[in-house]
């Protein structure tokens, strides 16, 4: 009895962290564009959509080869980037305007966006399948694990060393940050902060459609599922801090955690979990664990 | 776009933004009673469809709008014998909106009855404007037990299902063939949830089926992933019982068999878990599951089989329970519109529902009960096989009707 | 704060005079608005004789909307403050109004006093625990208290669950004995309140406190250099703007004799926010009309549009974030400068 209870308690924990690799790759586009950029985009969860939905469509319901699927993600990965070069243009004309303009703009875009993906695809349930090689499960201590929740682990891992690198420790990266901070000085060295700022948001924009393409077979495809995802993004965000790679990693491990292990442990709370834990880490730490400060 | 709402929308763009004030009836708000309901035109009808068109229940308005489609092209748009127009409203999935869309379709398209409602807040909070309006309605999908309980409305009628009919034909069907103790109990926490698996307890009690192992409730609509619930079956359970519908039923198959579960213990579950309108999403990870519904397109009868053949004609696939529901709704205000003399007014409708008779239905001819206005119908068993490159909800046994009980007792 | 400095609404366009001319008779200048909004009030007010039934229900559900939006735009166009939870007051508001309707009494006017003590109750605990925060982090924390109430309506059995609450409809003093169709008895009384909500922000905004709410938004700082309490002053406004909310939901529940736990969805709280927006964040008049447009917009869209409806509403919304940058306020302001200078010339 205890046995089969610490393989399920260990089964749950590795659970929490595919889920919050998948959260991860869902906010940290969303915290660079935020942290980085200054710019509250309620569109994330459309860009999501988007990819999640454009790779079903190319895809189809039937069997999906290896080497198709990591063709479309590949692809949804640059749309996205030009997705996000997009919409850096659409929000330049508000330079100045506050959040709430950016906010009404991206939330306008992202109801377009998601609306005319239920033109295209329909608003029937539909998914992604999973290449055969991945659709399988395997043995972890004892239990029946879905290999493709080890592969989201792997690819949120591979994803999170990289924009780690890049944003953190890269010139690059510190000329992305001190756009935030300073954007005369950055200028002054003759760098076009604009081209900077755009090149965030492309990148940020290009991850989110990528999660789509990633969680599409988890979450699967269905109205709706662009507002869902963008309340566990925003969840993320706040948690982890604006703008921090970091923050959004533990974030996304920590709510991972909360609706799997939290859910085994206190099953009562399941329904308030969630919002709970960012309220109280919020009443802590009123800028996120990681934020550098209260935008 | 149907040819009607593209001429009431040219009709109103042209009288323009006045029109917000002076179209409809004409009459004022504080003026004269308005009588222009019994309008002496031509004797037509005017069905009003009051669905979710956007938002997470959309795909099971869609699901309806296909199916009054269909029946509308198969009778030549008429009913009862009359020339019939259908209105389509957008209820958002919620009572708020759907009230405000059901005012609407009353008091400005001048419907006769209103027919779809998917969800259940909405079809207690319709249920409630009918007879306050004396306009009838046709609920082809809401379950909510309350809908058709005690004294009811002779402007509510029900082509679908109680949600205790539900859960109870299963319970009956669980004792009898899965085992009467090592029940395990699994639901979405929300009326429909505790309703459904308060009505299985029922069947299961009744039946002869002891206490439940465990009862596993998870939070309604925000569930994206059910491993830390499965966890929580017991080692020692003999088979679970689940409800779930729409995107939960979806993760909750997938999740049973990636995790394994599917070798752990049977899975029994209400129709919603493999209807036609999640399957594709769910694909082979559905291959074995049992259900209890009231309807399979596996089944044999000359009307399902002529319902099969006209769906497959037209939209390529499968009809769900949501369709067949919406069908029966529509042939139940075909035929008790072909009983009223004289004008079509929600007046005469209301009082013609009685009068209806036997409906045909692919799920098996059913009476609309006189006195609960909810189906009495027979439930079947259903195993999903997969049958080359298509999946049918093969029907294994059958719960008939009399074994049933509509109402929990109080 | 960044450099959050949006335009006011009634701002003067670069190329008009600093000062302007005075037109005509200083007395008819004077008397202008009165006679302006003495023709509004005529216009609202004899609504019910020229309205359709239905048209008017779906007047009566925009200035509900209207007021609690004008609550919304308290806090975010005076105080800075952009709450995403407003669904929670209006869904108390409902809750407890309707609630006193079914246990004790149907009396409208308790129900408002209930909902207000109720909604001012709530906005204390929530601006306590969430005023330190700002931006996007009130905004999430506001949001999370919503969802958390909302979560509680739905497993409660005195809510009803998610199935809701079906509530008797309200005794109205003095309009429901007259014998008038409720629906026309309850557009007055709903009017009635919303007036004198308008006017109690109006008196609010020109108000000494109202002048505090714009000195911290704007400058916080300095507000506290010369001994203001920045938090009590906020913590005011919330009150205030949550008190009022629930005051529109006690309506919303009188009006539809309903409230469900869909009321205190996140999209609710985003509609009222985009009302606000709509209608010019810093205009309580805007936020009134952008509540109205919206109801009507969405009551008319979605009948002649059917499932596009949707798509509509989100061109609509970055139509105005490009062509309305201070809303409907920000466009009534640059007609009226028009009007001004084509008089001059």
């Amino acid at each position: 009895m205890s046995d089969w209870l610490d393989a399920g308690l260990l089964v749950n924990i590795v659970d929490g962290v595919a889920i919050g690799g998948l959260l991860f790759l869902l906010a940290v586009g969303l915290t660079m564009i935020f942290g980085l950029v200054d710019m509250l985009n309620l569109g994330h969860g459309a860009l999501y959509m988007a990819g999640g939905y454009g790779a079903f469509l190319v895809l189809g319901t039937g069997p999906v080869s290896l080497m198709d699927y990591l063709l479309v993600a590949v692809l949804v990965l640059g749309v996205g980037a030009i997705a996000g070069l997009g919409l850096g243009v659409a929000v330049r004309p508000l330079a100045g305007r506050g959040h709430l303009d950016q906010a009404l703009l991206t939330l306008g875009l992202g109801i377009v966006v998601a609306e005319v993906f239920m033109l295209l695809a329909g608003r029937g349930f539909q998914t992604l399948s999973v290449p055969p090689q991945l659709g399988r499960s395997v043995s972890l201590v004892g239990e029946s694990y879905p290999l493709y929740r080890l592969v989201v682990i792997a690819v949120s891992a591979i994803v999170a060393v990289l924009t780690y690198v890049v944003f953190e420790r890269t010139r690059a990266g510190s000329l992305a940050r001190a756009t935030v901070d300073d954007p005369q000085m950055v200028a002054a060295m003759g760098v076009n902060v604009g081209r900077v700022r755009a090149a965030v948001v492309m990148v940020g924009a290009s991850l989110a459609a990528f999660a789509g393409v990633l969680g599409a077979p988890l979450l699967n495809l269905r109205p709706g599922v662009d507002t869902e995802v963008l309340v566990l993004a925003l969840i993320v965000v706040v948690i982890g801090g604006l703008g921090s790679i970091k923050g959004a990693v533990i974030g996304a491990l920590l709510i991972g955690q909360v609706q799997t292990l939290g859910v085994s442990l206190f099953p009562g709370l399941a329904a308030y979990a969630l919002f709970g834990v960012m309220v109280l880490v919020l009443l802590v730490r009123p800028g996120g664990l990681f934020g550098r400060s209260v935008a | 776009m149907s040819q009607h709402r593209r001429s009431a929308f040219l009709l109103r763009a042209g009288a323009g933004a006045l029109a917000l004030a002076l179209t409809a009836c004409g009459g004022s708000a504080a003026g004269p009673a308005d009588d222009s309901s019994a309008d002496g035109a031509a004797d037509s009808m005017k069905v009003g469809l009051l669905i979710p068109q956007t938002g997470v229940y959309s795909p099971i308005g869609g699901e309806m709008q296909k199916a009054v489609d269909l029946y509308m092209a198969q009778h030549g748009d008429e009913l009862g014998g009359r020339p019939a127009e259908i209105v389509t409203a957008d209820s958002a999935g919620n009572p708020e909106t759907a009230k405000q869309r059901a005012k609407e379709l009353i008091g400005r398209e001048d419907v006769d009855v209103i027919t779809g409602i998917v969800s259940s807040p909405e079809g207690v909070t319709l249920a409630e404007e009918a007879a306050t309006s004396q306009v009838p309605i046709v609920i082809a999908n809401a379950g909510a037990n309350a809908i058709t309980a005690g004294e009811v409305s002779p402007y509510v009628w029900r082509t679908a299902f109680s949600t205790n009919q539900l859960g109870y034909s299963a319970g009956v069907y669980a004792a009898e063939h899965l085992g009467k103790t090592g029940a395990v109990l699994m639901g979405a926490d929300y009326s429909g949830g505790t309703e459904v698996l308060a009505g299985f307890l029922a069947g299961y009690k009744a039946a002869g089926g002891s206490d439940p192992l465990a009862q596993i409730m998870t939070p309604f609509g925000k569930t994206q992933n059910f491993q830390p619930y499965l966890a929580e079956i017991p080692a020692e359970a003999s088979f679970v019982y689940a409800f779930y519908a729409g995107g939960e039923a979806i993760t909750f198959v997938k999740n049973w068999d990636e995790f394994g579960y599917k070798d752990k213990f049977p899975l029994l579950g209400a129709q919603n878990l493999t209807d036609e309108d999640v399957l594709p999403a769910i694909g082979d990870a559905a291959v074995g599951v049992m259900t209890v519904g009231l309807y399979s397109p596996a089944l044999d009868n000359d009307a399902n089989a002529e319902f099969v053949d006209l769906w497959k004609k037209k939209y390529d696939l499968l009809p769900s329970i949501i369709a067949v529901q919406t069908w029966d709704a529509m042939q139940l205000i075909d035929q008790a519109a072909a009983t009223v003399d004289g004008t079509i007014t929600a007046e005469t409708l209301a009082a013609a529902f009685p009068n209806a008779g036997t409906i045909a239905s692919p799920r098996g001819d059913f009476v609309v009960d006189p006195d609960s206005h909810n189906p009495t119908q027979s439930w079947y068993v259903r195993e999903l096989q997969k049958d080359g490159d298509s999946y049918v909800n093969t029907v294994i046994a059958t719960v008939p009707a009399d074994e049933v009980v509509d109402q929990p007792s109080a | 704060m960044t450099s959050t400095v949006p335009t006011d609404a009634v701002q003067a366009p670069e190329n008009s005079p600093p000062l302007r001319v005075p037109t005509g008779d200083p007395r008819w200048r004077a008397a202008r608005p009165l006679i302006v909004s003495a023709l509004v009030v005529l216009l609202v007010g004899s609504a019910p004789y020229w309205l359709d039934a239905y048209s008017l229900d779906v007047l009566t559900l925009g200035l509900t909307y209207g007021l609690m939006a004008m609550a919304l735009a308290l806090l975010i166009g005076l105080t800075g403050l952009p709450s995403l939870g407003h669904a929670a007051f209006l869904g108390l508001g409902s809750y407890s109004a309707g609630l006193l309707a079914v246990h004790s009494t149907d009396n409208a006017l308790a129900g408002l006093v209930v909902a207000a003590a109720v909604g001012a109750a709530a906005a204390a605990v929530v601006g306590a625990l969430s005023l330190r925060t700002h931006g996007i982090f009130f905004l999430m924390l506001t949001l999370a208290f919503a969802e958390i109430v909302r979560q509680v309506a739905i497993q409660s059995s005195f809510t009803g669950g998610d199935n809701g609450l079906s509530v008797p409809a309200p005794t109205i003093p003095l309009l429901s004995a007259s014998g008038m169709p409720p629906v026309v008895s309850v557009y007055w009384y709903v009017l009635a309140v919303v007036v004198a909500g308008y006017a109690l922000l109006s008196l609010v905004v020109r108000s000494p406190f109202g002048q505090a709410l714009t000195g911290v938004r704007d400058n916080p700082d300095r507000m506290a250099a010369i001994g203001y309490s920045v938090i009590t002053i906020r913590l005011c406004a919330v009150v205030l703007s949550g008190a009022l909310t629930a005051v529109g939901g006690a309506l919303l529940v009188q009006k539809d004799t309903l409230v469900a736990p869909t009321a205190l969805t996140p999209d609710i709280s985003v509609l009222l926010l985009v009302m606000v927006l709509v209608g010019g964040a810093r205009s309580l008049p805007g936020a009134l009309v952008g509540a109205v447009g919206m109801v009507f917009l969405r009551s008319f869209t979605s009948s002649w549009l059917g499932e596009t409806w949707l798509l509509v509403e989100g061109l609509l919304f970055v139509a105005v974030v490009y062509f309305l940058p201070s809303g409907l306020a920000g466009l009534a302001g640059t007609v009226r400068m028009r009007i001004r200078r084509g008089a001059r010339t």
